[in-house]
């Protein structure tokens, strides 16, 4: 008579172990394909930033390539930032969208355009162009390519700022540059402030052959 | 049904040369810009023409309308008068817009626009220690040299016209003299890739985990 209980509690040990590996089966096929799908899409979002910056790298070489004199509005041609301290080589995109700073730096509409007189603003993302912009110390050199032209401005100071700090979007009377991303730059998670990079354009004379 | 067939024919060929007649749709683009109120929903905007009574589908995949609604802006791109069965249907293909005002008081633009305070440059200080962050103060702030420059022209002027077509867009110093279109607040640069990224990993490992552990 015990022998029998016995096994009959075996037998409902076995049933709830296979219902448990059941659930712990089902379970680790869900967390893996969750994995494995969120992985993707964060691989298919830079991927996309890739391809889009090859397809404006190309761009930016075709007009280039073109003679100068072809008469095109500055609104019309790319712009390729140059950051040699910190590795960046980007195309900047016109905008500052979601969407389009997924794409690479984008320029603030309504500030000035590279290169030219006034202040102009450069906005890009702290996870890919931008990340090593904390990196930049007085001095060191940006530059901006248009067609055959460059601009090369040097740093000359930086901040963080809050987000409502726009006095550093406002129009200046020289040539200015300003390269803005989230703050802290190295940190997954909210970014509360914004990290503020002020360079001045550098005359003939101050800048070194490169 | 013979005797159907030939009526058939006929009204298809009637109606179908009826439709051969009907004029197409008159389009004239052309470059230019125009200032108003932006108004209405997500992808279907309308902008009503300062001084006039001519609205305009605006439409654009170039720059983002939506925090312009409500506001008095100015769009430059290709403006389409088209007339389809006598109605009129204006719309312009959105390049590049720039805010005037983030109200639509079009009787009080010029005295608005008169009354809008210079624009104030802020130049950083160079003189402060760059290597170590500081984070500022409006104090700092203040004791910044500040520069003013005049209010932008374009928002003094009431007519409709304010930027002039692409092909022929002013020199660049004029873009300097701007204000930046959203200038409320500094766009935002974060992004949740990097976090998501992190979760992917995460749940694999944790998918990993719940593997090895049923097969101990």
């Amino acid at each position: 008579m015990e022998r029998g209980i016995g096994v009959r509690e075996s037998n409902d040990e076995g049933v709830a172990g296979s219902k448990d590996r059941a659930v712990r089966r089902r379970l680790a096929f869900v967390l893996t394909v969750g994995g494995v799908v969120l992985l993707l899409y964060v691989s298919g979002q830079y991927w996309q930033t890739y391809a889009a910056q090859t397809r404006l790298a190309q761009e930016w070489q075709r007009q280039s390539a073109r003679p100068a004199n072809i008469s095109t509005s500055d609104n019309d041609l790319l712009v390729r930032l140059t950051i040699a301290k910190i590795d960046l080589d980007a195309v900047v995109v016109e905008g500052t969208s979601h969407q389009l700073l997924k794409l690479g730096p984008g320029h603030l509409e309504g500030s000035a355009v590279p290169g030219k007189s006034g202040n102009s603003v450069i906005v890009a993302h702290r996870d890919t162009f931008f990340r090593h912009l904390d990196e930049l110390k007085e001095g060191d050199e940006i530059d901006l390519r248009r067609q055959s032209e460059v601009y090369r401005f040097e740093v000359v100071g930086r901040r963080i700022v809050a987000p409502t700090e726009v006095s550093v979007l406002q129009p200046s009377l020289s040539t200015q540059l300003t390269l803005i991303t989230c703050y802290p730059t190295h940190y997954v998670g909210p970014a509360p402030n914004r990290l503020v990079v002020v360079a001045r354009l550098m005359l003939p004379s101050e800048t070194s052959p490169r | 049904m013979k005797n159907l067939f030939l009526p058939i024919v006929i009204a298809v060929l009637l109606v179908t040369s009826g439709f051969g007649q009907t004029p197409a749709p008159s389009a004239s683009a052309d470059p230019a810009s125009v200032k108003g109120c932006l108004s209405g929903s997500d992808g279907n905007y309308t902008l009503a023409e300062d001084g006039t009574t001519q609205t305009f589908k605006v439409a654009s995949s170039a720059v983002d309308l939506k925090p312009h609604l409500g506001h008095d802006i100015a769009v430059t791109g290709a403006k389409t008068m088209a007339t389809s069965s006598g109605v009129s249907d204006n719309s312009v293909a959105v390049t590049a817009v720039s805010m005037i005002s983030d109200h639509c008081a079009t009787a009080s633009t010029s005295t608005a626009a008169a009354s809008t305070p210079a624009v104030a440059e802020t130049i950083p200080s160079t003189t402060t220690s760059t290597p170590a962050i500081v984070e500022p103060t409006p104090a700092a702030t203040a004791s910044a040299p500040v520069i003013t420059e005049p209010a932008p022209v374009a928002a003094a002027t009431p007519p409709v016209v304010v930027d002039p077509a692409p092909a022929a867009a002013p020199p660049a110093p004029a873009a300097s003299t701007r204000a930046p279109d959203d200038a409320k607040q500094i766009p935002n640069t974060a992004t949740s890739l990097p976090m998501l990224g992190l979760l992917g990993v995460g749940l694999l490992g944790l998918g990993w985990l719940n593997t090895r552990s049923r097969t101990n």
